[in-house]
Formats: structure tokens, sequence, C-alpha cells
């Protein structure tokens, strides 16, 4: 048999186990390993499994993944992030939809010391959906505004799907993390735009607060913004001036976390020892899948599939403007039924020659998946961030209001694709400075 | 069967909490390294190794049977999520069945690596000083060891009516109802 069919019946039968809930990183072992035991024989088979995951796990640039994910556990644990909403709310209330607007800002403010957007949806939902509700916000849009500005917390760095995009494209992460920034502000600033316009249109919407608070009251809520403005000083700045890498950043922002919480009076040890236990339990599942599709490219290398697939991408000759549409289309369907990091990984092995191929910026391309794959965190049937919302508000909202409310969201992330696909620069105009 | 569960939670928490402690180091040599090169232009030596090697290590593979008993392993639910009760017991044993036999399989290759590792006494070199690093590689078949193990145990339970000892977060569980506002993702 020819090692092209190999390696497509290879991938039929992780079609297979995937459907049948094994879980995504085992799949992709066994899948791997079999396919290569067919290929090349036994021995360099178990030899490969028995020394790739060591080497692959045992990398330094790996370590910012714990690292961050730590840095952002803590903030959550210890509540950190509380004073950002109400900063925004009581400087923002009066705009039209101004608390909607506020959770936004929140939100892109969280989304700066985590990687995470459920950590970031479930931080911000228990806090802004009840203020909203209480002010007779309507309920698709209170809900739906949370669940689509968590999708902020993977764009703007600390972002883990850039991280680990990083090393499996070889590209390098501090300039992921920059183009990151631009996709994540134009983001949020359509959000805002397009709550405004229809809380404008449609004041029943979202009742104007006629009145703001003193000018005291605002400061103070600004002045408790402080451990976020602490740690984006220490974290970004750091970095900014070289003090450290991109890589040893994380560890910096963790510890930093840690000992601003304690300065608070905030952090528990039963809030640090959560803090570590969801950092392992992320980081050891994320470890799973990468072992596996990293054997999974290697597979597909050997038996020439990724090739044969990407040729006949290639093949098509599609410009630039129809391979980029046919490639969101296929993120756009993956995400709607696979967790982020799955669909990133699952892909990358078949999709890194059609990118060079195709002289795509890798940089420009990371960021565009990563919004891609965010998308699918909002959209039906398995929208994690709209679980996680469900999770806040309980029985009072249904599921298909929260799904109805982000409908204008996904509107708003369509602009923001086409602005990206039109006008690279957004993703790719601070990178380059670094060069 | 109860008491096995228990023993099993207990072992497994306990690998966890090795990678825990190795999380903490990671971030306090990372920062001391920091700390130290940009201060005294002398930088903690070895930091990249001992971070890449040895905490690495351990916080990717000890806390895998913990995953697994809060159910945090990444899966595809789309056709799962629409199965009654009784076929997701049926289906689920068969996922944690495959699983098993996989994670089960890598601890022999895993082994091996790690008594090869021991007999030579595998160490890096970086400015003529040591580091032992043959201990790490026993972190591998030890963590896929114990969560081969809480698959086994789960496919016991999903196919039997045992009572579970485990403590473990029910592979049915309704994602809706049972989302967990903490519970992070990417």
């Amino acid at each position: 048999m020819a090692s092209e069919y190999v390696g497509l019946i290879g991938l039929g039968i992780l079609v297979f186990l995937l459907l049948a809930r094994v879980p995504i990183g085992l799949s992709l072992v066994l899948v791997s390993f079999g396919g290569i035991y067919a290929l090349i024989g036994a021995r360099p088979a178990w030899g490969m499994l028995a020394s790739m995951p060591y080497d692959f796990t045992s990398k330094w640039t790996l370590s910012s993944v714990p690292m961050f994910l730590l840095m952002g556990f803590v903030c959550y644990h210890a509540g950190l992030t509380r004073g950002l909403f109400d900063a925004a709310r009581s400087w923002l209330a009066r705009l039209p939809g101004g608390l909607a607007v506020a959770s936004v800002c929140g939100s892109a403010g969280f989304a700066a010391v985590t990687g995470s957007s459920i950590a970031c949806c479930a931080a911000m939902g228990r806090i802004a959906i009840p203020e909203m509700m209480r002010a007779r916000y309507d309920p698709a849009l209170a809900t739906g505004a949370i669940a689509a500005a968590g999708t902020l917390g993977a764009l703007i760095p600390p972002s883990i799907l850039l991280i680990l995009f990083g090393v499996f494209a070889e590209a390098p992460i501090s300039k992921l993390f920059i183009g990151g920034i631009g996709a994540g502000v134009v983001t949020a600033l359509l959000y805002i735009g397009m709550i405004m316009i229809r809380a404008s249109l449609n004041p029943a919407l979202a009742p104007r607060l006629d009145t703001l608070p003193p000018m005291s009251e605002r400061l103070r809520h600004l002045r408790e913004t402080w451990p976020v403005m602490a740690l984006l000083v220490v974290v970004i700045g750091g970095m900014f001036v070289g003090l450290f890498t991109a890589t040893e950043a994380g560890a910096v922002g963790a510890l930093a976390a840690i000992v601003i919480a304690l300065a608070k009076g905030s952090l528990t040890l039963g809030g640090v020892w959560e803090s570590l236990k969801e950092t392992l339990i992320t980081t050891s599942s994320l470890f799973v899948i990468a072992i596996g599709a990293n054997l999974l490219t290697r597979f597909l290398a050997l038996s020439g599939a990724g090739d044969f697939i990407a040729d006949g991408i290639i093949s098509i000759q599609a410009d630039r403007l129809t391979l980029l549409i046919g490639v969101s289309l296929m993120y756009l369907v993956l995400g709607m039924f696979l967790d982020p990091l799955g669909a990133m990984l699952l892909t990358l092995p078949v999709m890194l020659p059609v990118l060079d191929q195709a002289n795509i910026d890798i940089i420009w391309f990371g960021v565009f998946l990563a919004k891609f794959l965010e998308i699918g965190m909002i959209t039906p049937p398995i929208g994690l961030n709209v679980f996680v919302i469900k999770g806040v508000v309980g029985d009072k909202v249904p599921l298909t209001t929260i799904f109805r409310g982000i409908g204008w969201f996904l509107a708003a992330d369509f602009v923001a694709v086409v602005l990206f696909i039109a006008f690279p620069e957004i993703i790719t105009w601070l990178p380059q400075f670094m060069d | 069967m109860q008491a096995i569960g228990r023993v099993l939670n207990w072992i497994s928490h306990g690998a966890a909490l090795v990678g825990a402690v190795a999380v903490v180091l990671m971030m306090l040599q990372i920062v001391l390294d920091v700390f130290m090169r940009n201060i005294f232009q002398t930088p903690l030596p070895m930091t990249t190794t001992v971070v890449a090697k040895w905490y690495m290590v351990a916080c990717a593979f000890l806390p895998l049977a913990m995953s697994e008993i809060v159910n945090r392993h990444i899966a595809v639910e789309v056709v799962f999520s629409g199965l009654s009760r009784r076929r997701k017991r049926l289906v689920g044993g068969f996922a944690c069945l495959v699983a098993f036999a996989v994670a089960a399989a890598m601890v022999r290759p895993f082994w091996f690596e790690a008594v090869k590792k021991f007999e030579v006494g595998a160490f890096l070199v970086e400015n003529g000083r040591q580091l032992p690093v043959w201990q790490t590689y026993f972190f591998l078949p030890i963590g896929f060891a114990l969560f081969a193990a809480v698959l086994l145990y789960r496919v016991v339970l999903l196919w039997t009516n045992a009572q579970s000892g485990l403590g473990e977060t029910p592979i049915d569980a309704d994602p809706q109802r049972d989302a967990d506002p903490a519970a992070e993702g990417v």
C-alpha cells in the first residue's frame, strides 16, 4: 500500500477515536504510533515513543506555559482583577450601553494577566452580569458581551494558544504576543462600537444611567486597579526594557501576582493550592495533546500524507484570498466542535507546509488562527465560554438567549476577520519593530 | 473497590503535589536567575537546564492521573453529549478502555528508557558543572502508570454498578449544568 494511504487511513481512524470520546492526546499517540509502526517497523516506532515525549517536554521555552497559567489563576483566586470592572463602570457608565462597554474594557484588562479566555469569562461574568441585570439590561446583551469579551483572553498577551503555536511553528513567541495586541485591541473596539450603536438605536436594550459617581469615587475606583496595573508594569515593562525574556516573564508575573495578593491580604493557602492544582491540571492535559500532535507530525511526514493533502490544497492554485477564506471556513467549522487547542494542534502538521508554500506571514497567521479558534469558543453547539456564562447565571437566562446575544458579537468578529485579511498590518505592524 | 479508589486518589494527588513543588521551584529559580543576572551580572548556574529537565518534566507528567480524576483531559464531546445515559456509560467505558490500553502501553518503553538512563547515570554538563537527570526519566512511567490505573478504574465503574471511592468527576457530567467557572481552558 502506498504510504500516503497509510497516512489517510490513520487520519480516518483518528476521526473515529475522537468521535468515540477517546481523549484527543491519547488518540493522536495511538494512531501516530500505529502508523509509524506500519511504515518503518517496530524498533523505530517504539524508540520514537520512548524518547520523544521527554525530549519534547523538557524545553526551556515551554516553561512559560505553566508560569503564565499560574499567574492567571493567582489573579483569579485572589480577586486581583475585581477592581477593573468597577473602574471601567464608574468612568464609562454614561455611554450608551455603558455597563456592557465597561465589561469589554474590564475583560481586555483581565486578558493582559491571563492566557485563557475561559478564566477571563468566568471572572468578569461573576462581577459584571449581576450588575447589568440590576440595571435592567437585556439579558442577551449582558451575557453575550461577557462571553464574547472573554475571547480577548487568548488574543491579548499572554496567550497559551500563541505560545504553543510559536513552539510548533518555530515562530518567535514575543512577536506573536505583540501581534496579538493589535488583534485584541481592534476586536475590543469593534465590540464597543457595536454595543454603543445598538444601545443608541434601541435604548431599551441598555437603560442609560443618568448620573456618574462623584469624581472622588471615580478616582478611588481607578486606584483600586493598582494590582493589575502593577502586574502590567512589571511584566510588560520588564520585557520591554530587556530585564527578562518572554519565557521568563511568566515566572516574574506569577511571583509578582503572589506578592501583590499577599500585600492585599486576599490570597489564602486554599487559594494557592487551587491555583497550583489548576495550573497542573491544565499543563498536563495540554502536554499530552502536544506530544500526540508532535507524533502525528512525524507520522504524516513519514507517510507523505501531510504533503499529499498540502499539495492537494496548493495544486488548486488558489490566490491568497481564496486560500484564506477556505482556511477560515475550515477553522470556523472545527472550532464549533473541537476544543481550540485540539483544533490547532490537529491541523498544524498539514497547515504549516501550505502556509510556507503560499508565503503567508507566520506571525500574522498565528494570531489570525487564535482569533478563529476563539470564535469557536462562542459558537454553538460547543461554545465553552457560553457554558461558563450559563454556570454563572444558572436558570435565570436560557442558553438560547445567551447564543442570541452572541450573534451580534459574531457579526463584529466577522468584520474583525475581514479587517485582518484586508489590513494585515493590524497584526504585523507592531512586531516589525522588534527586528 | 472503594478502598482501591481511595488509595488511587491519594497516590494521584501525592504525585500531583510533587508536580506542585516543581512549579513553585520553577517560578522561584527563574525569578532568582533574572534578579542575579540583572543586579550582580552572575546568573544562577544551570537554570535553563534544571527548569527544562527537572521542573517541566515533573509538572507535565506527574499530575496526569489527577487531571483524569477531575475529567479534564480534553476529548471531543460532540457525539457523546447527545447519547442517552446508558449509551454514555457504554461508549464512555469503551473510550476509557482504549485510553487505558494506550497509556498502559506507553509505560513499558518509558520504563526501559528510564532504567537505561539510570544504568548509565545520565547527566548534563554546562560550564563544567554536572547535573544528574536520570531520575527525571522515571516521572514518565510513574505518571502514565497512575493515569492508566485511573482509566481502568473508570472502565470498571462505567460497566458495573461498583461504588466509587475515587472521588472522580463522572465523564457523563452535563457540561452546561456542571461548567465550573474557575475551570481553565485556552
